[in-house]
């Protein structure tokens, strides 16, 4: 005698017939992955913000914007068509319980918006590391990207569901849900801006993790909140609904207004100072005040800093009072900008204190304007350098510290991720580090920097020892953020020595150096060193670190080091390398405003050269394609326009107007340019091309 | 037992739909339940399937709680209209059943749609009213149900479909043996099968009585012109005329006796509904 109860061929049938109910969603969702795609081709095609982030973002928008309406409109899809074509009642008119019915359905909401993830992830095969470090503990994130997602799944499908309930057709349940996350969105950032609440410390306090405000509850709480509320809404074929809806209503309003309750009263942007506990100085007029944070536990406090002018720099950044205080001969805190990517304007204020030889960073972005130097204690150590690179979506991942201590040994660190995000005190609070490196010799100068070739994330350090020898370290990490700080990564100390006069002869005072490899042709990776009277490139062989090439750029360095310093992010600054044939090693530089030169240094002649002069060609980021056959090839991509100069003659052809596309389809190979128009051959400087 | 409702109360906000209602349905027994339009039958059998929950009373079907809904395994149902998921095509609505609903007869399933013409190709979007019924009926009945709970299956049919589809239901049901719960207001077609009527009025249950005896206890009273209703022979007066209510061949002999021009016939089940129903929408 078959049991009534649900059987598993029972289940799965149901299963697959829900499943079947959503392809539409489903594929129109699959219509609406392309969309990436083509804005990664018409944006990126005349503006690379982007560079190599467009596969994150687009996996954001397809698996946390996409995804949670998805299920939203499957979920909606469920009871309010069944109810439109009014065959609840025959859909329910088994022995099934009506849980197992809706938990059935749930299943194959979530199974269908999982196959639609996991067929964007294989699409766009975004980075799980950069996309977690983006969104950790940033307002309304609940941390990584996993649970940020499943959290907005899980408001997707409550919300979906709870439409679905209380409505009687599928486009009203459409609209309610529509309006209603319109009204939950407005709500939930126009109160906290509007009402000023002193209570938040009672809800810091009560908080388990102390030091994370976790708006997830947020998202969490009307989520599954919604969930449940539909789930009980549905757990009859409805035909009596209406006080039920009335109480549903009544209950997710109430749900959602103690969910903005704790988003307004957790808001940390509501703090007021209080006392001032302790004062450091900083040097150079500027010091640091700890002041104990209103409406905060005892113990925590808020770091101000004070420049020249008493401007106050860090508004809304917490410590541990046990922390900052407990090793009263270490636990000093040196604070300054960081020299990293960045310019000036958005410098980063480091708060360093050591802890029995483990460092903690405090790292927090402020809007301060007067240079403080290298401002240090003065007993302790001074950091050097920052690396790393800002993650287009607001979150900076921070790599190497390389720190000079007073007694002139370096130290290296690795750092964790550097949230940019400081509404959120507690998540950009009390960095770990770990201790990389402590070199044995005495240094007379460090300097870290990165290069970010698309995904690839490659930091190098260098060092230059008191007695001039240098000390170099590559660190060439791929899209792995896991090794980014194991201390197991492989670096080489003591890896090459060069000549003092070599690093005397970049280490000019004031100067800077920014070992930043700008290109590699062959095996050789060449980096440009800039000090304020010169520049220099030189080029070196990764594997075995001996000096490849060198040359002196023999023209006013100036703004150029600076550019150089700042490769990647200043565009108005550009180098770039390549090598003929022959063996010359070919480079241009941009100098300000408007002039693009072209150096070659050929190895049978003493000095480098300088080839060719461009007066107008403009700033382009299409710049120096390569060399071949003798001819360096120059491509303009604001004015489209192709340029050749012949090195060995320094004749200058202007060679072809590139279109719309610019210099970015051009591409140089042996024996000529392929242009846009097609295949222009380089033969000799008195041929016309 | 098939049904047993003792006490039932249902009420939606302040209306009382449902107000004392007991009432039973035995095994094999054919039971109609009859009343106005918004008397509560509906509600009734949606109670007696579990899909609303009753305010207060004691509602045993198949000697299960029906919010439980183990019964329902044994249950067919075919509500007023029934509808299905327009994805489906009606084999692919007929294999969905059998591979969800425990007990299914694939074979009876064949045998019925062919005896009830439905054709399996059909998309059910595109199917009729009529024959929207007749899948409701299929449904219904492949399971081979202890127990049938029908809401006024025939409504919104012609009157050739009507009697087919009823006919049909309720011979199939009777080959089967099982219980048979109908809400309907097709008293006449349906009386040659009813075993008992069931008269929910005014919230409550007012006539619970097997058919066979009602209508032999009901006349159609037809008198000369001039004479005055006889006040002791129940008689309830209606629209068509003036009903006996407690008919008894003694008493009708010697009431003729003092008025021979008086007669009486026998009435149908759907008159003795309609003049008991008189007054009511």
């Amino acid at each position: 005698m078959p049991s009534n109860r649900l059987t598993w061929r029972a289940a799965i049938t149901f299963f697959l017939h829900e499943l079947r109910r959503h392809r539409k969603p489903v594929l129109i969702g699959w219509l609406l992955l392309i969309v990436p795609p083509l804005v990664h081709r018409v944006v990126e095609g005349h503006w690379r913000f982007f560079a190599g982030d467009w596969p994150d973002l687009a996996a954001l928008y397809a698996c946390w914007l996409l995804a949670p309406t998805l299920a939203a409109m499957m979920a909606i899809s469920g009871w309010a068509r069944e109810r439109e074509e009014r065959s609840l009642e025959w859909l329910y008119a088994r022995s099934w319980g009506s849980g197992q019915v809706f938990l059935l359905r749930l299943m194959a909401v979530c199974f269908a918006t999982m196959l639609w993830i996991v067929g964007c992830l294989a699409l766009y095969r975004p980075s799980f590391a950069d996309l977690s470090r983006s969104f950790a503990d940033r307002d309304f994130h609940p941390g990584g990207i996993i649970t940020t997602g499943l959290a907005l799944l899980a408001v997707g499908m409550g919300s979906g569901f709870l439409a679905a309930a209380l409505s009687a057709t599928r486009s009203q349940a459409l609209g309610r849900w529509f309006l209603g996350s319109l009204l939950i969105q407005g709500v939930s950032y126009l109160i906290p801006v509007m009402a000023p609440l002193p209570t938040q410390g009672v809800l810091y306090m009560a908080w388990p993790t102390l030091g994370k405000a976790s708006q997830e509850a947020f998202l969490w709480v009307i989520g599954l909140g919604a969930l449940a509320i539909a789930g009980w809404l549905m757990q009859r074929a409805p035909g009596e609904i209406h006080w039920r809806r009335g109480i549903a209503g009544l209950t997710f309003v109430l749900l959602a207004a103690t969910a903005a309750s704790v988003l307004i009263l957790l808001q940390p942007m509501r703090v007021e100072p209080g006392a001032v506990v302790a004062v450091r100085d900083l040097g150079q007029g500027a010091h640091l005040e700890m002041v104990q944070a209103k409406y905060l536990p005892d113990g925590i406090y808020h770091p101000v800093v004070r420049g020249p002018s008493g401007s106050r720099v860090l508004r809304r950044v917490f410590v541990r009072g046990e922390q900052f205080f407990a090793h009263p001969e270490s636990g000093q805190a040196v604070m300054r900008s960081a020299e990293g990517p960045w310019n000036g304007a958005n410098s980063e204020w480091v708060i360093i204190r050591r802890d029995g030889g483990f460092y903690e960073l405090h790292l927090n972005q402020g809007a301060h304007q007067d240079p403080l130097g290298w401002s240090t204690d003065g007993r302790q150590f001074a950091w050097r350098t920052l690396s790393g690179y800002r993650f287009g979506l607001g979150t900076y991942r921070v790599g190497n510290l390389l720190i000079l201590g007073e007694d002139r040994r370096l130290r290296m660190l690795a750092v964790r991720d550097l949230p940019r995000d400081d509404r959120n005190p507690w998540t950009a609070a009390w960095i770990g580090a770990e201790q990389l490196l402590v070199t044995t010799e005495p240094m007379l100068y460090a300097h870290a920097t990165h290069a970010r070739p698309k995904k690839n994330l490659n930091h190098w350090w260098m060092a230059i020892t008191s007695d001039g020898e240098r000390v170099t370290g590559p660190h060439d990490l791929p899209d792995q953020g896991q090794r980014l700080f194991s201390p197991a990564m492989s670096f080489t100390p003591d890896i090459n020595v060069f000549p003092t006069e070599k690093a005397e002869a970049v280490l000019r005072p004031g100067g800077r150096f920014s070992p930043t490899p700008v290109s590699r042709v062959g095996e050789t990776t060449y980096f440009l060193l800039a000090g304020s009277g010169e520049a220099r490139v030189v080029g070196l062989d990764p594997t075995a670190w001996e000096l490849q090439h060198e040359a002196a750029v023999d023209w006013d360095p100036g703004p150029f080091a600076m550019w150089a310093s700042e490769k990647r992010f200043v565009t108005s600054g550009y180098v770039s390398l390549g090598a003929l044939d022959e063996g010359p090693l070919v480079w241009t530089a941009r100098t300000m405003p408007e002039e693009t030169v072209v150096f070659a240094r050929i190895p049978s002649e003493p000095e480098t050269r300088r080839v060719c002069y461009f007066e107008h060609a403009r700033d382009g980021l299409g710049g120096f394609r390569g060399a071949t056959q003798g001819w360096a090839i120059w491509a303009d991509a604001q004015e489209a326009t192709l340029y050749a100069c012949h090195v060995a003659s320094g004749t200058t052809r202007h060679l072809t107007d590139l279109g719309p596309f610019g210099a970015r389809s051009v591409d140089v190979t042996a024996g000529g340019v392929l242009g846009l128009n097609g295949w222009i051959e380089l033969e000799s400087p008195n041929q016309n091309v | 037992m098939m049904i047993e409702v003792h006490g039932l109360k249902k009420r939606f906000g302040r209306r009382t739909v449902l107000d004392e209602v007991s009432f039973q349905v035995h095994a094999g027994e054919i039971v109609a339940l009859a009343g106005s339009n918004g008397v509560g039958k509906t509600t009734t059998l949606g109670i007696a399937m579990g899909f609303l929950e009753p305010s207060a009373g004691r509602v045993r079907v198949l000697s299960e709680n029906p919010l439980r809904r183990r019964h329902l395994g044994d249950v067919g149902w075919m509500p007023e209209r029934p509808a299905f998921p327009r994805c489906f095509r009606v084999q692919q609505l007929i294999n969905f059943q059998a591979a969800t609903v425990p007990k299914w007869d694939p074979d009876l399933a064949r045998e019925l749609i062919d005896r009830l013409e439905i054709d399996p190709t059909q998309d059910v979007e595109k199917l009729s009213r009529g024959q929207t019924a007749r899948l409701g009926l299929l449904c219904a009945l492949a399971l081979r149900p202890k127990l049938l709970i029908l809401d006024d299956p025939t409504l919104g049919l012609d009157p050739k479909g009507r009697r087919l589809l009823l006919g049909e239901l309720l011979a199939l049901a009777g080959e089967s043996g099982c219980g048979v719960l109908i809400s309907t207001h097709l008293l006449t077609e349906a009386d040659w099968s009813l075993d008992r009527l069931l008269l929910l009025r005014r919230g409550i249950i007012e006539i619970d009585e097997d058919v066979d005896h009602l209508k032999a206890r009901c006349r159609r009273l037809f008198l000369p012109h001039g004479v005055s209703l006889p006040a002791d022979l129940g008689v309830i007066e209606s629209d068509d005329g003036p009903l006996l209510t407690a008919f008894d061949a003694d008493v009708w002999a010697r009431y003729q006796a003092d008025v021979p021009a008086a007669r009486c016939e026998p009435v149908t089940l759907e008159d003795i509904y309609v003049a008991l129903t008189e007054g009511e929408l």
